[in-house]
């Protein structure tokens, strides 16, 4: 473990000085990143506080003139947006765990295949991707019926888990080819078995990537429209994004307080979620590393 | 990981995994699937009002409210009749429907409706129908309407137009000129998606489009001068007068709404929902709106698109399911639902309860007087028209509206990319 040590501005040579103003530029260029990127969250909670009324303004202003409160009201009282919410959650976390516990191995196994065989795996997955949703549909809603799955949660995540494997495998396979193989091989010298090499040596490496893999996932089935559109037959059933598009109407009409309702609380479990993950996307980086 | 962590970890995918798990509703009796696209919220308490009524007087064949998104009605409802697993009963636009009468999908309720055949305007009935069986009972409709500001037009001094069949193009293109003073437009159209508009209004000059409909080699489109005055006529008033808002030209039907209420615009061209939004502001700021009589070209037809109810094939209980749509068709009930929607129930028992509802309202007045002037339009008639709606009028429309493209071309456009839709 290696000791920090607080260092004193003047104390620095000049090059490390002048790399320490550079950074406020970049700090900068990072505060109005976060504005411009937090800028549409802030909006859509200001219109979820509009009254229909205040909605009709041509000149919308941010803060609104009083916090109508009845679209959060309506959208969880009547909507359903609790329930969908919670088969959202479901969903998206089952479908997250599965496929990481899939790709793990998959994704090692392809990674130190020898280059012929890795090759024709990802190729394969390559081709998996090829085919456009609107021509699989109908078959897989067949497939999906045939194994009574259709309007289940249980279908949704096997449908989410097929379609995130090839992305989330050629993901994690990049990670895992970054990490030295002369990690392994040095743990192999010192007597440690295959299954130790994995679990003390590539595993923990491969945190940050497994973690980002699992964020891909769960925000990719947190999100997804098309295929729960098709397979969810219940109102029980409803994920998330049927729910909020039941705000939308035809010839661009949108409830748009409700909608901007629904959308601001549906956007804060991704944000925990993330929020909770993300100190795993780095502390994996320098977990271990070869000493040179 | 710690053994505790472990344990964690599997007891919380343990507990996420039985929360995945659903009991199927049981109820006594049979119970039916009605699937609506209804999200307003008026109509949804009017449509939970009416089912909950229906449940509580016929115990035994209740009805159970799905609710769908009205942008994705057709793949929802295709995979659904594929898979055998449609809803008993469900809520759509006419023209979509025909693919599905075609294939066979859809229950005849030309026998259970027929007592409601008289009180349902001819057009309306028959856009419903398919080769003389009426495969969707027509509920409710639009049409494109002029909603002019009052208080603007009598600061101007201009007097409202009134009457039956007497507001042309021509006086409409003189009062947008009018109004389009001091740096202001005139008039704000929201023409993101002009194709609808564009076949429903083209009837004003007995626009076709579609010829041969009944013919073995089936339908043909012809773009001629008729089809082509609406989108000229609209253009003259962007381009040669500027008396349209340019802005407005990406906006939706409802999107200049804000600038009206604003009184930036005296008048808007929008479909007949957007009154829904003005009683809003009438209500709130005592907002004064009128709709002015529906627009005449050579007639002040308008093609018929009505919102439709059908019963799947698929049912097991089709007897019950056009009984249920025959109470949705009472007149309380429809004329509560339309109301709700902005739009003009179709019966006449509704209709009238509607204009009883809504007596006091001069816009809402003309509004449902206008039901009268909807007709059969050759486009509902055609399987095809929903592709070539979607990809090549919307575009190409779009394009012509925006001055990308000339009227030669548009017409070129219209035609060939009919012949490739398969």
């Amino acid at each position: 473990m290696s000791n920090t040590t607080k260092v004193n501005l003047a104390d620095l040579p000049l090059e490390k000085k002048k790399r320490k103003y550079y950074l406020i530029p970049t700090y900068i260029a990072v505060i109005f990143y976060l504005l411009f990127l937090g800028f549409p969250f802030l909006w859509m909670f200001s219109i979820s506080l509009k009254s229909p009324y205040e909605l009709l303004q041509l000149n919308p202003s941010l803060i609104p003139d009083g916090f109508y409160w009845q679209n959060y009201i309506d959208i969880i009282e009547k909507r359903g947006l609790i329930n969908s919410a919670k088969n959202s959650f479901v969903i998206a976390l089952l479908t997250a765990a599965l496929t990481t516990v899939f790709t793990v191995p998959a994704a090692y196994a392809i990674a130190r295949l020898r280059k012929v065989f890795s090759g024709i795996a990802t190729g394969w997955i390559l081709v998996s991707q090829v085919f456009p949703v609107s021509l699989i549909i109908i078959p897989l809603f067949m497939a999906v019926r045939r194994i009574g799955l259709l309007d289940t949660i249980w279908g949704l995540v096997l449908v989410y888990l097929v379609a995130s494997l090839p992305f989330a495998l050629w993901m994690l396979k990049g990670y895992v080819s970054s990490i030295p193989l002369d990690l392994e091989e040095a743990g192999a010298m010192d007597g440690a078995s295959s299954f130790q090499i994995l679990r003390r040596i590539v595993f923990p490496l491969l945190v940050p990537g497994i973690v980002a893999t699992a964020l891909f996932t769960f925000l990719n089935s947190w999100n997804e429209f098309f295929f729960a559109l098709v397979l969810i037959q219940s109102p029980e059933n409803e994920t998330l994004p049927l729910t909020l598009a039941r705000f939308m109407g035809s010839e661009g009409q949108v409830l748009l307080g409700p909608l901007a309702a629904g959308a601001f609380l549906a956007t804060i479990p991704s944000l925990v979620i993330f929020g909770i993950m993300q100190r795993k996307l780095a502390s994996g980086l320098l977990a271990g590393a070869v000493k040179g | 990981m710690k053994k505790s962590k472990l344990f964690a970890v599997v007891a919380a995918f343990a507990m996420t995994a039985s929360l995945a798990v659903t009991i199927p509703a049981r109820a006594a009796g049979i119970e039916m699937t009605y699937l609506t696209p209804a999200y307003l919220k008026g109509t949804v308490a009017s449509t939970e009002r009416i089912v909950a009524d229906w449940n509580k007087a016929n115990p035994n064949a209740t009805v159970k409210i799905v609710y769908g998104d009205v942008n994705n009605m057709q793949d929802k409802l295709t995979t659904a009749f594929a898979g055998n697993v449609a809803p008993d009963i469900f809520q759509h636009e006419a023209a979509s429907i025909l693919e599905f009468s075609k294939q066979g999908y859809l229950a005849d309720l030309s026998k259970e409706m027929a007592p409601l055949k008289s009180s349902i305007p001819a057009g309306l009935w028959a856009v419903g129908s398919y080769k003389n069986k009426l495969y969707g009972a027509p509920t409710m409709t639009q049409t494109y309407t002029v909603f002019a500001n009052v208080d603007a037009f009598k600061k101007a001094g201009v007097k409202i137009p009134t009457g039956t069949n007497t507001f042309t193009w021509d006086d409409y293109r003189e009062l947008a000129k009018k109004f389009t003073t001091d740096g202001k437009y005139g008039v704000a159209w929201g023409l993101r998606s002009p194709a609808a508009m564009t076949m429903i209004m083209g009837m004003n000059y007995n626009a076709q489009f579609f010829r041969g409909l009944t013919t073995s080699a089936g339908p043909t489109l012809s773009v001629n001068k008729p089809e082509l005055e609406v989108p000229t006529r609209i253009w003259d008033m962007i381009y040669t007068d500027k008396s349209i808002d340019p802005a407005a030209l990406s906006m939706s039907g409802a999107g200049p709404v804000p600038g009206f209420l604003a009184g930036k615009y005296a008048m808007i061209f929008a479909a007949s929902y957007v009154a829904a939004d003005l009683d809003v502001a009438a209500k709130a700021a005592g907002f004064n709106w009128t709709a002015l009589p529906l627009l005449k070209g050579v007639t002040n037809k308008q093609g018929a698109n009505p919102q439709t109810l059908s019963v799947s094939k698929q049912s097991k209980y089709p007897k019950q399911a056009a009984a249920f749509i025959r109470y949705m068709l009472q007149d309380a009930n429809l004329s509560e639902l339309a109301l709700g929607e902005g739009l003009i129930p179709s019966t006449k028992g509704s209709l009238k309860s509607a204009l009883a509802t809504k007596k006091d309202s001069a816009g809402w007045t003309q509004i449902l007087d206008d039901g009268e002037a909807l007709a059969l339009a050759p486009f509902t008639l055609v399987p095809k028209y929903q592709k070539w709606k979607d990809t090549v009028l919307q575009p190409a429309m779009q394009q012509y509206l925006q001055g990308k493209i000339s009227v030669t071309e548009l017409k070129k456009r219209l035609v060939d990319g009919f012949k490739a839709i398969r």
